[in-house]
């Protein structure tokens, strides 16, 4: 095995080549695509408009990561806007962070791991109508997606105990690795929660506490989220999927490769894409069929800026659906000092987390839920700079001394939640801005319904009671409003309906038969949560289904 | 803390864990610039030179030194200039960040206004007397221009010292972090085995 050295691609194929599928995107969804599509035998191009970096790449260097955007995507050269509504001029401002590398934000992640619950591809039906809200079941269930779940699980390397979180929906095999030992803040967590009558669990992460499959288990060095995994302990699709795909000879990751367009005939079907190279050269390259796994803000806009003559509201957008219902998932965070050590810098950010509140009882008339996990995702510098109660003087001695004290000491509860779809809530083209190949600024309108903010509200109540049940010396709670965003959800929503959704369950485009969008567009609802896992068992129940339409014939290229 | 088993402290112990697996090429692309950064910051300081800047004027070097003692002064553990977080603006302004410059010199020039406000006879910030730096930062804390002074001045007190902050790891030592590639339990107080024995009686059973 050679660790973190540079390999020579295992196949090139030339732009006139018709590969069999291009990939856009090497994230959490297009490294599972490619694995298990190269492994179907089909010849597989990977275009990724990042770099293709290893674990020589990371380090203990948080400026590197922060300021440096070495894994996610650089605003100084994709700028982007905001705005609350259609109504307002959108501002340039850089809301939306997400992976701009092979292995996606999958390599960068916290590594929280949960599924989703049976209910969570029903709300339609649970809730009826909600005012403000596009709320629609899923046209897939629990059920349908569970065996993927458990083979992301045991492809990937999940660490967990089947069974330890009451409300974890039904399973059909264990975690192939047990849990990472429990942390302070674990420790602490369990105490709380167990004095609140709730029941903690040890938290599911995508990072192996053992050696598996030729990786080393977590050293605990502690630097996971923000970061890549020096020891490729996270089960990133870098570690994982994305070399067995190389491996196969069919597949090649084609790095710093940003796409631009993709091509359609005069028969509306997809015969291939154009990017920019490294050098800012276009080239053509041609497909039978082309995978979007972009994630949920860059996967709607190539729609949007592949519009024609034939699909004139952009690509695959007959429904006018493309781009709406942006959805992250919501949260609420509180901080907590704590009499002796906590230490919570070393290994992995989260060991124990909550689910009692997954489903809110109806007599909060709050729609949805979520869960809760105590952690400490912070660096020397972000402490620092963010950390402390929002009263605490934030320069001078009294400054200095509170961080010097506090940084050991403290632990922090953050709460997931749902977030409603809301048709007003998109992404779309900027008019005005362009980023630095010209092609047209990312563009967010985003406001929370108001049953977001309930939640909110609600969590961080639930959080600040968690911390002080833990033996909290003093607590305090963050700003519930988000300066930035993660977990892009929701954007090209699968469904049955062509006129009201934008992928059938498939993934394939209602409109272009050759077409498939495979990420966190997808989502129908977000979920209560963390939504990487479900993106990855998507791709793998994708995957299966589009090699098998492929082998039997079913997707129809040019003309 | 308990005596649990001694962790990963050097490189050569990091080596070791590794196993053969590991490239030399590798480990060497790892460490060697951070190692040769450290050295250079390290012999420059020993030297006692004269700074030379690449970004900064002598003048903006004073002016935000003595900004960044009173945003993070000396107390038992070293103060900002102390650690290099002047060579540290520097670097980040030169190299790693320059597209920060402008504003950086704006927050300057905000800097010495306020000043002038409370000594019109002041030359400059960094000739005020403590208490009227004090003065003048309050009167600006909620500016932008104090804000860049404060990210910097945090940032080079706890960033990796290969970008020649946080000399000697001076700023992570007086929080208590430490920078090493692998842990092992106990993390801290709490995940102790007789200390959870004691809070989780739950765990027993």
């Amino acid at each position: 095995m050679t660790r973190g050295v540079r390999q020579a691609p295992s196949v090139r194929y030339a732009p006139t080549d018709d590969v069999d599928f291009a990939i856009i995107g090497a994230g959490a969804a297009g490294g599972v695509m490619a694995r298990e599509l190269a492994r179907s035998g089909f010849r597989v191009l990977v275009l990724e408009q990042g770099p293709y970096l290893h674990e020589a790449d990371f380090k203990h260097d948080e400026l590197r990561v922060s300021e440096g955007h070495q894994l996610t995507n650089i605003p100084s050269l994709q700028p982007q806007t905001f705005r609350k509504s259609a109504a307002d001029k959108a501002e340039r401002r850089d809301y939306l962070v997400y992976g701009r590398m092979v292995g996606g934000g999958s390599v960068h992640f916290t590594a929280n791991y949960w599924r989703l619950h049976e209910e969570d591809f029903v709300e339609r039906t649970r809730y009826g109508s909600v005012p403000g809200a596009a709320l629609e079941d899923w046209p897939i269930r629990y059920a349908d997606l569970e065996p993927y779940y458990s083979r992301a699980e045991w492809e990937l390397g999940v660490s967990g105990i089947a069974g330890a979180n009451p409300f974890d929906p039904p399973r059909s095999r264990p975690y192939p690795l047990p849990p990472l030992p429990i942390k302070p803040s674990g420790v602490l967590m369990e105490i709380g929660a167990r004095k609140l009558g709730w029941h903690p669990a040890p938290a599911p992460l995508a990072i192996i506490s053992k050696s598996y499959r030729g990786r080393s288990g977590c050293q605990h060095c502690g630097f996971c989220e923000s970061f890549g995994c020096e020891w490729k302990a996270k089960s990133s699709t870098l570690a994982t999927m994305i070399p067995e795909a190389e491996r196969t000879g069919r597949c090649e990751i084609r790095p710093n490769s940003y796409v631009r367009r993709i091509q359609t005939d005069s028969r509306g079907r997809v015969t291939g894409v154009v990017y920019f190279d490294a050098q800012k050269r276009e080239v053509m390259q041609r497909a039978k069929a082309v995978v979007v796994c972009a994630n949920g803000a860059e996967t709607p806009r190539l729609l949007l800026m592949s519009a024609s003559n034939q699909f004139p509201n952009g690509l695959a957008n007959s429904s006018g659906v493309v781009g709406k219902h942006l959805m992250f998932n919501g949260g609420a965070f509180a901080g907590a000092l704590f009499e002796h050590e906590v230490n919570g810098y070393k290994s992995v950010q989260v060991s124990r987390y909550v689910q009692d509140h997954y489903r809110l009882d109806p007599k909060h008339g709050i729609v949805g839920g979520g869960g809760i996990d105590m952690r400490f995702d912070w660096y020397p510098i972000s402490f620092a700079m963010e950390a402390l109660p929002t009263d605490a003087p934030r320069w001078g001695a009294e400054f200095k001394r509170m961080v010097r004290e506090y940084f050991t000491r403290t632990a922090y509860a953050l709460a997931h939640t749902t977030q409603l779809p809301q048709e007003a809530s998109t992404i779309t083209l900027d008019p005005e801005l362009k980023d630095a190949w010209g092609l047209p600024a990312i563009r967010t309108t985003f406001t929370e319904h108001p049953n977001d903010m309930k939640l909110y509200q609600f969590f961080l109540e639930r959080n600040l009671e968690l911390l002080n049940a833990a033996g909290a010396t003093r607590t305090w709670a963050f700003s519930i409003d988000a300066p930035w965003q993660v977990h892009l959800l929701g954007t090209c929503r699968m469904g049955n309906d062509p006129a009201t959704s934008v992928v059938d369950k498939f993934h394939r485009a209602h409109d272009v038969p050759n077409l498939f969008l495979v990420d966190g567009s997808s989502f129908v609802t977000c979920g209560t949560g963390q939504p990487t896992m479900t993106i990855q068992a998507l791709a793998f129940r994708a995957a299966e289904a589009i090699a098998g339409f492929a082998k039997r014939g079913e997707i129809p290229s040019r003309g | 803390m308990s005596d649990a088993p001694d962790p990963i402290r050097s490189r050569r112990d990091f080596i070791a864990v590794l196993g053969t697996t590991a490239s030399a090429a590798w480990l060497a692309t790892i460490w060697r610039p951070a190692i040769a950064d450290a050295q250079d910051a390290a012999h420059a300081a020993s030297q006692g030179e004269v700074p030379r800047y690449r970004a900064l004027t002598r003048q903006q070097a004073e002016d935000f030194g003595a900004a960044a003692d009173r945003i993070i002064p000396r107390d038992d553990a070293p103060g900002a200039r102390d650690v290099g977080v002047v060579f540290f603006a520097d670097h980040l302004l030169a190299s790693f960040a320059p597209a920060r410059k402008p504003a950086f010199d704006h927050a300057l020039v905000t800097l010495n206004e306020a000043a002038r406000q409370h000594a019109p006879t002041a030359s400059s910030f960094a000739s005020l007397p403590v208490s009227q730096q004090d003065e003048t930062l309050r009167s600006i804390e909620t500016t932008d221009a104090f804000d860049l002074l404060r990210t910097i001045t945090i940032s080079g007190y706890f960033s990796h010292p290969s970008h020649r902050g946080n000399r000697d790891e001076a700023g992570w030592k007086a929080i208590g972090f430490q920078d090493r590639m692998s842990w092992t339990p106990p993390f801290g107080y709490y995940d102790q085995p007789e200390v959870m024995a004691r809070l989780m009686p739950w765990r027993r059973a």
